[in-house]
């Protein structure tokens, strides 16, 4: 096959500012080494130590990949505005700041499979533990596959470069300061790249608006194109239907649903698995809440900045069909219409998203290997030194293994969709209940998870194919798949014992999950392991002082403050895309959104501040305890 | 480059071989490190996933026989060519590109300032986090 003739010609200045931005990364990631190398803990926590900014940078670094350009532009130009609905799962960071980022700070697990052996108990624990460290290896290196395959696919269309090469040679550039700094230089470096991805995507935005003609001729254009709806996020065809080429009411409430109640859960989304290494590498619990909240809303802008520019892009070339071609719209916007100079500024952008997402899941996957295989399953008594030089090997591993499935990728969008699918849909309930309800076991999680991935070929894949099952919207596969996969792991929940009582109490007393956990609050009261605070007074909402023990339970300003944060989300969402295009309402939506972000802060911080004191004064004590379960010490009986 | 369909089968091959590695040394770590039995279900629970594992493969018996046989999908190319400009069109935009922004310097004069901030802000980090206690 003839390669395609290059689309950009850089100039020196260009080059220049590509190499030395990319240098900059690199130094910034490897001059971590020493601290990297000092513990499992600053290998793949950076010591558990980092104020909220930090994470938070690295949440929205970590949301931006080189595809989620190319993903949003063709969500955007395909169905306008309401496209917008479609990246908004970020959405899960509204409510989880408040709930499972609470709970899962407080439980002080490294990874979400460490979590599964402290929640349950006994032999379902430790399979679902494995399985769950398996997977996420493989996922992780299935990640860094097809972002690597993404950047081939850019190196194609910018310099005409062969695939392999856009694939190898970046995510190679990364492994450098991954393997050598370990989480110490994903963080850091992903605090440059955030930032400066930030500001060249607004930066280009900004520009592609300015050569449409202007936010007022953009809508204008767009109106006398006969296609005005296009700046309406809630236009819809019709309340609901099977026709996957139509956008239906019922698309926009399963997404909403599926991403603000998301948040309660943990392991519902892709994203929840890096996103947990950022909680627990906060310092505070009140810390690892901002990181989520603020890395999740910095997605959101940045999304809605996207949506303007390529509507901008839709009036200049209305008329493309093929999804190839028009998903590289907003890329185009910079490569044609940039300066010399900031060409390669924009170059060295797309190569930060680039780095940030492959260094986030080299080291997450390599976490999972060392701390859940390796550590707890193959060496329990290793040395903290030998336990980094087995994070580096994974590490190593793992970037060749995503070298063979990143050049087998073809269609990056069908196997977004796919892996989204497998991980969300059939599970997304089971991985709330996990959290809520303390009936809920570990043979009924892993249950959904085995059924989930089987239903989710049948019902997105087989059957279609086979003739049985049409070809079903989103919306219908998803709460399709919610049902048949809990026609699985209901009756195993009921079929199986409920977990070891004193392991509930112990995982109770320190994580203080949100929910029905009744029985096993009453067991720990009566043991005196808490206070019995039934009688405890109720507070305003904006009640300034809290003491440690009212500031531990569940009380109406949780879930004021989770309210306000998914209003806040939603009018940013809006509010954004409508400001840029000069719409009244879109500067409503902001005005809103700042009222509702300020409350919900007015709200919850003076609670977070004081439930993070009270947990950090027992933090060592839980930590030795945890760290004791991995090494099974005291577990024989 | 990897066939696409080979890639899909061998990436969830590896998907379920790992997963299944890690369900493995849990089961023999768990086995041989807890003593206490655990048993887990009740016999009548057995039975009663017998009687769906029974129902759901009678449903895949039946299903199979209702089925359609599976119509031959047309061969799509594996990769859609992407279609760009003719080089010599993007060399005369590039070098057109010095002289039509509205602000000249503006490729030189934002890099430099982000790229001092950056480097800035890698210093103040490296040095505020090599301190003790961190």
């Amino acid at each position: 096959m003839q390669e395609p003739a290059s689309m950009v010609q850089f100039v020196l200045l260009d080059w220049i500012w590509t190499g030395l931005f990319v240098a900059l990364m690199i130094v910034c990631g490897v001059i971590f080494y020493r601290l990297g190398k000092r513990s499992e803990a600053d290998f793949f926590l950076a010591g558990r130590g980092l104020p909220w900014w930090l994470p938070a940078t690295s949440v929205y670094a970590t949301h931006t990949a080189t595809d989620t350009p190319m993903w949003i532009t063709g969500t955007i130009y395909r169905w306008g505005m309401r496209g917008l609905w479609y990246p908004f799962f970020s959405a899960w960071c509204a409510i989880s700041p408040f709930v499972s980022t609470r709970i899962f700070r407080r439980s002080l697990a490294m990874s979400q499979a460490e979590w599964c052996s402290l929640r349950y108990s006994g032999m379902g624990a430790e399979l679902l533990r494995g399985w769950l460290a398996g997977w996420q290896t493989f996922m992780n290196m299935f990640v860094v596959a097809w972002v690597s395959a993404a950047m081939g696919k850019v190196c194609v269309y910018l310099f005409g470069w062969p695939p392999w090469i856009g694939v190898v040679l970046f995510t190679s550039v990364c492994a450098i300061y991954v393997l050598t700094a370990g989480y110490w230089g994903v963080v850091m470096a992903d605090f440059q790249q955030g930032l400066i991805s930030f500001l060249v995507i607004t930066l280009v935005s900004l520009w592609g608006i300015y050569e449409a003609g202007g936010p007022t001729m953009i809508v204008d254009r767009l109106a006398a194109l006969g296609e005005g709806w296009r700046t309406n996020p809630f236009h819809f065809d019709a309340f609901w239907g099977l026709d996957g080429n139509k956008f239906y009411a019922l698309d926009l409430i399963t997404l909403l649903v599926m991403a603000i109640f998301g948040g309660l859960g943990m392991g519902n989304f892709i994203d929840w698995y890096p996103e947990a290494q950022r909680i627990q590498s906060a310092r505070t619990v009140r810390d690892a809440a901002y990181s989520i909240w603020a890395g999740g809303l910095a997605a959101i802008f940045r999304n809605s900045f996207w949506a303007a520019a390529i509507l901008g892009f839709f009036v200049m070339f209305p008329s493309i069909d093929s999804p190839a071609e028009y998903e590289f719209g907003w890329f185009r916007l910079g490569f044609d219409y940039l300066p010399a100079g900031l060409i390669g500024m924009l170059f060295a952008a797309i190569i930060a998203i680039h780095l940030s997402t492959i260094s986030t899941h080299l080291n997450l996957g390599a976490l999972y290997a060392t701390r859940d295989l390796y550590h707890h399953y193959v060496n329990p008594k290793a040395s903290e030194s030998r336990l980094v030089l087995v994070g580096r090997i994974s590490t190593l591993l793992l970037l060749i293994g995503s070298f063979v499935l990143g050049l087998s990728m073809g269609s990056i969008t069908a196997w977004l969709i796919f892996a989204l699918w497998l991980q969300a849909a059939g599970i997304w309930v089971p991985s709330i209940l996990q959290v809520l309800w303390w009936r809920f076991n570990s043979w009924a999680y892993l249950s959904s998870w085995i059924a989930n991935l089987l239903m989710s070929w049948l019902v997105v894949f087989v059957l279609p194919e086979l003739g049985v099952l049409p070809q079903l919207p989103d919306w219908a596969n998803f709460w399709l798949l919610a049902v048949l996969v809990g026609l699985v792991y209901v009756p195993v929940c009921f079929l199986t014992k409920p977990d070891d009582m004193d392991h509930l109490v112990e995982y109770y007393v320190q994580a203080r999950p949100a929910g029905f956990w009744g029985p096993v609050r009453r067991e720990a009261i009566r043991r005196g392991l808490m206070p019995d605070s039934t009688s405890q007074r109720t507070h305003g909402l904006l009640h300034p002082h809290w003491t440690p023990h009212e500031a531990d339970e569940w009380t109406l300003h949780d879930v004021v403050a989770s309210g306000l944060s998914a209003a806040c989300y939603l009018l940013v969402a809006v509010g954004v895309a409508g400001a840029l295009l000069l719409r009244p309402w879109g500067f409503a939506c902001l005005l809103g959104s700042m009222i509702c972000g300020w409350f919900m802060f007015k709200v919850i911080d003076p609670k977070l501040k004081a439930l993070s004191l009270a947990f950090e004064g027992n933090q060592s004590g839980y930590l030795a305890r945890v760290n004791r379960k991995t090494r099974w010490e005291g577990e024989a009986s | 480059m990897i066939n696409e369909a080979i890639g899909k089968i061998l990436g969830m091959a590896m998907a379920y071989g790992v997963s299944a590695l890690g369900l493995f040394l849990a089961y023999v770590n768990y086995r041989r490190r807890i003593v206490k039995a655990e048993k887990v279900m009740t016999p009548v629970a057995w039975g009663v996933v017998v009687a769906i594992l029974a129902v759901v493969a009678g449903g895949v018996l039946v299903v199979s026989q209702l089925a359609e046989p599976p119509v031959a999908p047309e061969v799509a190319p594996t990769i859609a060519r992407v279609q760009v400009a003719p080089e010599t069109e993007a060399a005369a935009a590039a070098a057109a590109r010095v002289d039509r922004s509205p602000w000249p310097l503006i490729g030189m004069l934002l890099p430099v300032t982000i790229f001092l901030f950056a480097t800035w802000v890698t210093g103040a980090l490296y040095t505020h986090f090599s301190r003790a206690g961190h």
